[in-house]
């Protein structure tokens, strides 16, 4: 019998999304991957960018931290930093993370701290009502725009391998049980993941709809979004590989990632078990630093906020150079 | 009485002076003096103008000044720039190979200061000139050929000549060295000291010191003051405000700092880099965890992250980085979660000037966000008091759950000071009180309302525990909420801070007041014009000029209340600032509806010096002080 079933990671606040918006189905997947992966709702966070997609954290029952638009990702690598054992999910819409936030979405590669960062894909603005997002054609128009976009399309998984993550995969937010599994893999490896979840937004983007997404364009029958899986395609890197079989690797994922349009895969692109984990000093397995630990438990006990001690640090082990015996 | 004697070694960036100035202050240090420097330097790698200046006695001195009674030049510029500067009776070391050079030739000179020189020039256009006038002004000259004591140096060395040449800038430090009488051993030793990695060095180390040393009692120029020593059992630390501020991090238990590179913060992460493994009182040892990231969005928004998971944070920062810090410290305030940015001003506005020292951020650093939060800022006042403030801001942080902005600038960055070794002790680590787990039903109110304004903290991955943090305007219970009642009864919550602070903290914590018998004026300043104000009242007490002296530490909330009881004396308040426009008394007026009587500023991006401020003092004693009075140095 497993402990904690899935309504220990829903929320009593109210969804005020729109109907039928592919944001339920990214939130369903995360849930039943916490299910599946039956991590305690206490030891979650949930960190959330601003847009639409930046309203999770409310609507999951662990830890949800609202932050700033285009910042999820540092404030997610803080909370790691500080807490190493803590699992922390980062979630951000298209906007968020290619636009204001490309800047940390490419840098954070370079930590790997062990995270997930979930990419919500609508190609449009939502809140602000149907901007184009980066994601966006040229030359697209969608319901709200005055015109067509006049700037091209960032490619996510493009630059997420540029970036240098070592997970990397796309899913469509309407295949929730796929996307789960996703969602639980990339949780559960060690080191910075990065989904990409393709998701129509019902009510400003009329062209990426879910008509859209689950038609036949090609004219032979098949559908437009296939599975890696179900493909001769391979993306492990395994750990303690030659720099030439991962970069083989890494070309045959960037072809990879250009395919768009007609025929769009959805699955594992990457998957490096050969980059270390960022360790930032103590390594994850030990936690938090004990004398934290110690402070956290010493507050928690009292009941004056003023909860003294002294100094814990031996500051001569601190001087180094700069104490100056005299002679 | 004070005898303070004021060094200035100045030449090309890159050429070793920083080093060699170092090891002077070190020795001098080591050898029983006290020590106060300042370094100007331009945002250059190699080449430009650099100098610093030593101030040596048997106390600590307050502040550097803008005279010296030795000049090290180590190219023309120098003496170019500084041979005006030097006092009768003061010597000039200098390599006689620079006679020759002309003020015109001078490529890093700037063009204001080349006007001045060119039309008060000695005889005429050269270094010779310049000395040969300098000499009939009573200043003592002492030529030390640099290149001939190379060549004697390289003939009895196994190093390559260029090795040897490296050593050049010892020459001129250690003849300045005998000048003063510091015992040859100790320059010996902490020479050793220095190069305790490159053994084969020392030998050539050594004998270019014998042989300045030499030089100059050749000369008879040896011994010439009367070195100052104090008890030898007496350790001291030599540091700036970026070491005392890392070092009271880690007293105060720090655990994640991040920040970006920018000038003149870095220093305090690399010092924090590179302890690395800190050693506890039970002999375990932890590590903070010093994190370079991409921004200083990046920088604030982890430090932001970290904090919510209880660790101790603090990011480091100057003026445009805390201009790109300024949307998430108003999550910080909003979320309340404690937070220390160490501000380290610099001369502004954008780029500015990032190696030079300003004020000018002092409104800012109150203001900076949009909408209203509560904030604590703090300004220290020199090294030793950065290292305190740097532990207690920890403190605030937690025991107010806000953000702390402790304000430092350039001139703390770049000025050395000989200390005692911290008393970790004097401050008490304080932790916020946490939501108590056993107690939670099923989720935790992160912001309860009550009487102070401080609710128990929740953290999150808190054992037991989950709950909601966003900075939109929520309930108690970290829920969405923008309904009136609601969001009224925040506001007021998050507000209420800023009176508990104000009645909570003790008034040492908030200003220092040192009241004079029938003083004629109040001195006000915050921050690093502490020195320079001190050395400014001695010099009008010895003048039979009594003032009070009040500098603010706590500037947000400001302490109204204890700055209106030193000021009802009605002695007439004269502001000191760093800045353009002396924005401490704009925060004076806003908050006590009077203003200074006066405000000294001097926004030439260097520090003030106890004795120019000492003159526009005695002006306005005399009754000839303008509202506004500016101080200007061309040649510093």
């Amino acid at each position: 019998m497993e402990k904690f079933t899935s309504g220990d990671y829903r929320s009593p606040q109210i969804n005020d999304w729109c109907a039928s918006c592919g944001d339920f189905g990214i939130l369903k997947a995360l849930q039943q991957a916490f299910v599946q992966l039956q991590l305690s709702p206490d030891r979650i966070a949930v960190f959330g960018g601003i847009g639409c997609s930046g309203k999770t954290p409310y609507y999951v029952g662990t830890n949800g931290i609202h932050t700033l638009h285009g910042r999820v990702l540092p404030f997610a690598s803080g909370a790691k930093l500080a807490d190493p054992e803590l699992t922390v999910v980062a979630v951000g819409g298209d906007g968020d993370g290619l636009g204001i936030g490309a800047g940390h979405l490419v840098n954070s590669a370079r930590h790997n701290l062990d995270l997930t960062y979930i990419l919500f894909n609508n190609g449009v603005y939502g809140l602000t009502k149907g901007q184009p997002a980066p994601t966006l054609q040229r030359g697209e128009q969608t319901r709200s725009m005055p015109h067509a976009a006049n700037s091209g399309r960032l490619n996510p998984l493009a630059l997420a391998l540029a970036a240098g993550y070592t997970w990397i995969a796309r899913g469509y937010s309407y295949a929730v049980d796929e996307l789960a599994g996703l969602i639980q893999q990339a949780i559960s490896h060690p080191g910075l993941a990065f989904i990409e979840v393709l998701q129509p937004c019902p009510t400003y983007n009329d062209l990426h709809t879910r008509d859209w997404y689950e038609s036949t364009d090609a004219g032979d029958g098949s559908p437009r979004l296939y599975r890696l899986a179900e493909s001769e395609y391979q993306g492990c890197i395994l750990a303690g590989a030659t720099v030439k079989d991962a970069n083989s690797i890494r070309q045959n994922c960037y072809a990879k990632v250009l395919e768009w349009g007609m025929h769009i895969p959805v699955g594992l692109f990457l998957q490096d078990l050969d980059t270390p984990v960022a360790a930032h000093g103590i390594p994850a397995e030990k936690g938090r630093a004990e004398h934290l630990q110690h402070a956290i438990d010493d507050a928690i006990h009292d009941d004056n906020f003023n909860t003294s001690e002294h100094s814990l640090t031996d500051l001569e082990s601190c001087y180094g150079d700069l104490k100056i015996d005299a002679y | 009485m004070d005898n303070t004697y004021h060094m200035r070694i100045g030449g090309p960036q890159g050429s070793g002076i920083d080093r060699v100035a170092s090891l002077l202050a070190r020795a001098c240090v080591s050898a029983g003096g006290e020590v106060l420097t300042r370094r100007e330097y331009h945002s250059n790698i190699i080449g430009r103008h650099s100098y610093v200046d030593i101030a040596l006695w048997r106390q600590t001195p307050h502040s550097v000044q803008a005279y010296c009674d030795l000049l090290i030049s180590y190219d023309a510029e120098t003496l170019f720039r500084h041979i005006y500067r030097v006092n009768t009776g003061g010597l000039v070391i200098y390599d006689p190979a620079l006679e020759s050079a002309s003020l015109e030739k001078q490529a890093f000179l700037d063009a204001p200061l080349l006007r001045q020189l060119e039309q008060q020039q000695a005889a005429g256009p050269h270094v010779a000139d310049y000395l040969v006038s300098a000499h009939e002004r009573g200043i003592q000259l002492l030529a030390l050929p640099c290149s001939d004591l190379i060549k004697q140096l390289a003939k009895t060395s196994e190093l390559s000549r260029g090795e040897v040449k490296r050593v050049t800038a010892l020459l001129a430090m250690a003849a300045a060295a005998a000048h003063i009488g510091l015992p040859v051993d100790v320059l010996y030793r902490t020479v050793d000291n220095a190069l305790s990695k490159h053994q084969q060095l020392l030998p050539l180390n050594h004998r270019a010191i014998e042989m300045a040393y030499q030089h100059v009692q050749n000369l008879g120029m040896a011994n010439a003051w009367p070195f100052p020593t104090r008890d030898a059992a007496d350790e001291r630390l030599l540091l700036t405000a970026t070491d005392s501020v890392a070092l009271g991090k880690l007293a105060a238990g720090l655990d994640v700092q991040t920040y970006y590179p920018i000038s003149p913060a870095t220093d305090e992460s690399t010092r924090l880099e590179s302890i690395g493994m800190v050693k506890l009182h039970d002999g375990s040892f932890y590590q903070p965890r010093i994190v370079q990231m991409e921004d200083e969005i990046a920088s604030i928004t982890a430090a932001a992250g970290a904090a919510l998971a209880g660790a101790r944070t603090s990011t480091s920062t100057s003026g445009p980085g805390l201009s790109l810090m300024s949307e998430a410290l108003g999550w910080t305030g909003m979320t309340e979660v404690p937070l220390v940015v160490s501000h380290y001003m610099r001369g502004g506005p954008s780029t500015g000037m990032p190696t030079r020292t300003d004020q000018g951020d002092l409104l800012f650093a109150i203001h900076a966000g949009h909408g209203e939060f509560p904030r604590i800022v703090i300004a220290s006042g020199d090294v030793e008091d950065a290292f305190y403030d740097s532990m207690q801001t920890f403190n605030y942080a937690e025991r107010y759950r806000l953000p702390v902005i402790h304000l430092l600038d350039k001139q703390l960055t770049s000025t050395s000071q000989s200390v005692k070794p911290f008393d970790s002790n004097r401050i008490a680590i304080e932790h916020s009180k946490l939501v108590d787990n056993s107690e939670l039903a099923d989720r935790a109110a992160p912001f309860t309302l009550n009487k102070n304004g401080v609710s128990p903290r929740a953290l999150v991955g808190q054992a037991g525990n989950r709950h909601w943090i966003t900075a939109v305007e929520h309930s108690p219970d970290g829920l969405v909420c923008e309904d009136p009642q609601n969001r009224e009864a925040m506001m007021e919550h998050r507000m209420l801070k800023l009176k508990l602070i104000l009645d909570d903290l003790p008034t040492d914590e908030k200003l220092l007041y040192l009241p004079a018998d029938n003083a004629v004026m109040t001195l006000l300043g915050w921050g690093s014009v502490k020195g320079a104000v001190l050395d400014a009242h001695q010099q009008l007490a010895e003048r039979g000029i009594a003032a009070n002296i009040l500098l603010l530490r706590l500037l947000c909330p400001f302490p109204a209340t204890e700055v209106q009881q030193c000021l009802q004396n009605g002695a007439p308040v004269v502001a000191i600032e760093n800045s353009y426009s002396g924005q401490v008394d704009a925060l004076m007026r806003q908050t006590l509806g009077r203003g200074a009587d006066h405000i000294i500023v001097k926004y030439s991006g260097r520090p003030f010096t106890g004795e120019a401020l000492a003159t526009a003092l005695m002006q306005i004693a005399a009754g000839k002080g303008q509202p506004r009075m500016v101080l200007r140095d061309a040649y510093e």
